[in-house]
Formats: C-alpha cells, sequence, structure tokens
C-alpha cells in the first residue's frame, strides 16, 4: 500500500483477500473484498481525512455556479431527465417550421427518387422509397396539414427526407430544410397562436419558441394516426 | 424507505432521504455576526443564499470536524404559504445511506420535552440508530430570522 494511506487503516485485501494469498474466511461469503463490509469501512475511512488544499474554494465556486453535479442530487438527476427527455427535431416544409418530438424520429436521409403509386392520387401518398432496402411509403406533410408552398426559390437550404414512426410503421416524408435537433425547456412551450394554419393546426399542439421564430410542435401520435388512417 | 445516516460524537442518526434535495460537499460559509448558536451562516447555491446550520454545533456545542466526509445536506422546507426554501445541514459522516422499512424504527421509552431531537431508534450492530425529524431542529422563530437574513444578502 502506498505511503499516503492512512495508518489507521488494516489493507486486509492485500494480506489475505483477493489481492493476497484469499485466505480469509469472510471471501466465502462475499466472494470478492469490494463486496466486504470491511473494504468499505476502509473507503469510508479514507473520506476521514481532512480536505485537501484548494478543495473548499474549488467546490464554493461550483455550488455557486450550480455546476455540482452530486450523484445524490435528486433533483439536479429529475430535472436534467426532464430536460433530455424535451427534444424536437425542427425542419422546415414550405414556409412552415415544424418539430417532431426527436424520440419519433428514425432517421434523417439524402433525398432519393421517391416512385409513385398507381391510383394514389390524393396528394398525400407521393409513393415509395427506398431505405436501406426498406420500401417505405413516402408522404407529403405539406399536403396532409394544407401548408401553403414557399414562392419559387423563395426557400434555401437542403432538401431532405425524415424517417419517423415505429419500426413496424415508418413513413418517410420530404422536409425543405432540416435544422436538427433543438432542446428546450418544458416551460418554453405555448399554446398555438391562431396563425398557424388550420389543418395543421389541428396537430400542433404547442408551439416553441426558436431563434425568434414560433415553431409549431406536431403531436407525433396523432400525426401518426392521419398519415395511417390516410394510406388504409 | 431510504434515508441519509451521518454521526453526532459516537452516535449514528437517519434522516429521510425524500426529504433531501441534494448532497453537497463543505463550501466556504460567509459567517452571520450575531446569529443564535448552530447557525453556521450563509452558502451561495447556484446564485441564491441559503442558510445553514452546523448540527454539531446547535447539539453538542463544537463545530463540525472539517473533513471530506463532512457534509452540506439541502433539506426542502417549506413555508406557512407553501413557497419551497432550501436549509442546508452541516453533517458529520454523511457518507451512507440506509434502505429499510419505517416501522424497523422503534419508539426509544422516553419523551421529547427539552430535547427536540430525540426520535424513534433502529437496533443496528454497528449502534443504534436514531430517526430524526429535521423539522423539530429549529425554532420557527429562528429559521424566520435565518431566511429572512438570507433574503437581505441576496
Amino acid at each position: 500500500m502506498g505511503p499516503g494511506m492512512n495508518p489507521g487503516i488494516d489493507p486486509c485485501w492485500g494480506r489475505v483477500g483477493v489481492a493476497g494469498d484469499a485466505s480469509c474466511p469472510e471471501l466465502r461469503a462475499h466472494v470478492h473484498c469490494r463486496n466486504c463490509p470491511t473494504h468499505g469501512r476502509a473507503a469510508a475511512a479514507l473520506l476521514d481525512r481532512p480536505p485537501p488544499e484548494g478543495y473548499l474554494a474549488e467546490w464554493t465556486g461550483h455550488v455557486a455556479r450550480g455546476s455540482a453535479l452530486s450523484g445524490l442530487s435528486l433533483d439536479f438527476a429529475r430535472r436534467e431527465a426532464a430536460r433530455a427527455a424535451r427534444s424536437a427535431m425542427i425542419f422546415r416544409i414550405g414556409a412552415e417550421w415544424l418539430a417532431l418530438p426527436t424520440g419519433m424520429l428514425q432517421e434523417v436521409a439524402e433525398m432519393r427518387p421517391v416512385h409513385s403509386l398507381p391510383h394514389r392520387r390524393d396528394g398525400v401518398v407521393l409513393g415509395v422509397t427506398n431505405i436501406h432496402g426498406a420500401l417505405l411509403i413516402c408522404v407529403s406533410l405539406s399536403v396532409l396539414l394544407g401548408l401553403e408552398a414557399l414562392a419559387q426559390g423563395g426557400g434555401t437550404g437542403t432538401r431532405r427526407l425524415l424517417v419517423i414512426g415505429p419500426e413496424a410503421g415508418r413513413f418517410v416524408f420530404p422536409a425543405d430544410e432540416v435544422h436538427g435537433m433543438h432542446r428546450y425547456a418544458p416551460d418554453a412551450l405555448s399554446p398555438p397562436p391562431d396563425t398557424v394554419s388550420r389543418a395543421a393546426s389541428s396537430h400542433v399542439r404547442h408551439v416553441l419558441s426558436w431563434e425568434g421564430r414560433s415553431v409549431g410542435l406536431l403531436d407525433g401520435e396523432l400525426l401518426l394516426a392521419s398519415l395511417n388512417r390516410r394510406i388504409a | 424507505m431510504l434515508f441519509l445516516l451521518f454521526r453526532l460524537g459516537e452516535d449514528r442518526y437517519a434522516i429521510e432521504a425524500g426529504r433531501i434535495g441534494e448532497v453537497l460537499p463543505m463550501v466556504r460559509i460567509k459567517a452571520l455576526p450575531g446569529a443564535p448558536r448552530g447557525v453556521a451562516g450563509l452558502i451561495d447555491h447556484r446564485g441564491a443564499p441559503v442558510p445553514v446550520i452546523d448540527l454539531s454545533a446547535l447539539a453538542q456545542g463544537r463545530p463540525a470536524a472539517s473533513r471530506l466526509s463532512t457534509r452540506i445536506v439541502l433539506l426542502r422546507d417549506g413555508t406557512p404559504d407553501g413557497t419551497p426554501r432550501w436549509l442546508g445541514l452541516i453533517l458529520e459522516h454523511a457518507t451512507e445511506t440506509l434502505r429499510c422499512e419505517p416501522g424497523d424504527f422503534v419508539d426509544p421509552g422516553v419523551g421529547g420535552g427539552e430535547a427536540p431531537l430525540l426520535g424513534p431508534v433502529r437496533p443496528d450492530p454497528d449502534g443504534m440508530i436514531q430517526w430524526i425529524d429535521p423539522r423539530a431542529l429549529l425554532s420557527a422563530e429562528v429559521k424566520d430570522l435565518l431566511f429572512q437574513q438570507a433574503a437581505e444578502a441576496g
């Protein structure tokens, strides 16, 4: 054992324990020294040292800034968990910025050919497209939600395909631009204003404030249900 | 039910973990001149002043030892009108938790009266553990005085 070890600690694990000759009778009950209360008491005894130089000053700063990541901080852990659960993928369709809970997003893919299906003229179903060898139904959120298209050349950004839904019932839809994931605090949500277009508002439960814009947060379950109805 | 264990002198005590918001390491404490015995002062917790009680000073008349195992426990404490606020406790040997049934603690058979720290006890091979209710630690007057000072310092 190192010279820094507290003289009151008997490092028995190195003598008769797993790091020694393993002759300790307690091993039969605890299997490994780390399960033994003697080992635990030695570890607790190490905490009875006086704090090292600079310890108080360092932790005073952490606690004041709120960066003290104590594993015993239940409130902090809960808040972080709630925050992590609130994440949305932000994208643009036509003139409208929309968001979907990140949890229901499977993938953001490059644009690729969409093969139209015969006898599908309602506009919501654009066709099928190949995502990693699987043919998935490609839909138009623009038509489903009744969004207005931008004037020709009015938008910047790269069109991409978003894959959403559970493994057994995935949909693909094109977005004119994908910003990426956005984390938000639960209190950043507000009820949708009247300016969200009528069809979209039936699927928008909340509005997120993002970079000075109001982004309609779509209800994922409701969206999937609507899509499933339209392809039936 | 989960409890946080700590020591006062040689004896072990338990606080219900559900009442604890955070366990902090020891930090610098701003003293409050003229504060009642046991009131260690204020700490800066995420930019807000939180009053801190030194339980060793309160119960034993000597300040808590300066060791890594001495920690500050933040208790959830509500005002009569329901506003949440924090109260810090300096506890020695706050390094262990205990999971057991509340019914494992039995009435010690001696009344509270002058010693508000008394609570039910749990026999244990390493020494009896007494369950204390942090609400009983301070009188309402002392708490009001503390929180008033904390608000003014902020």
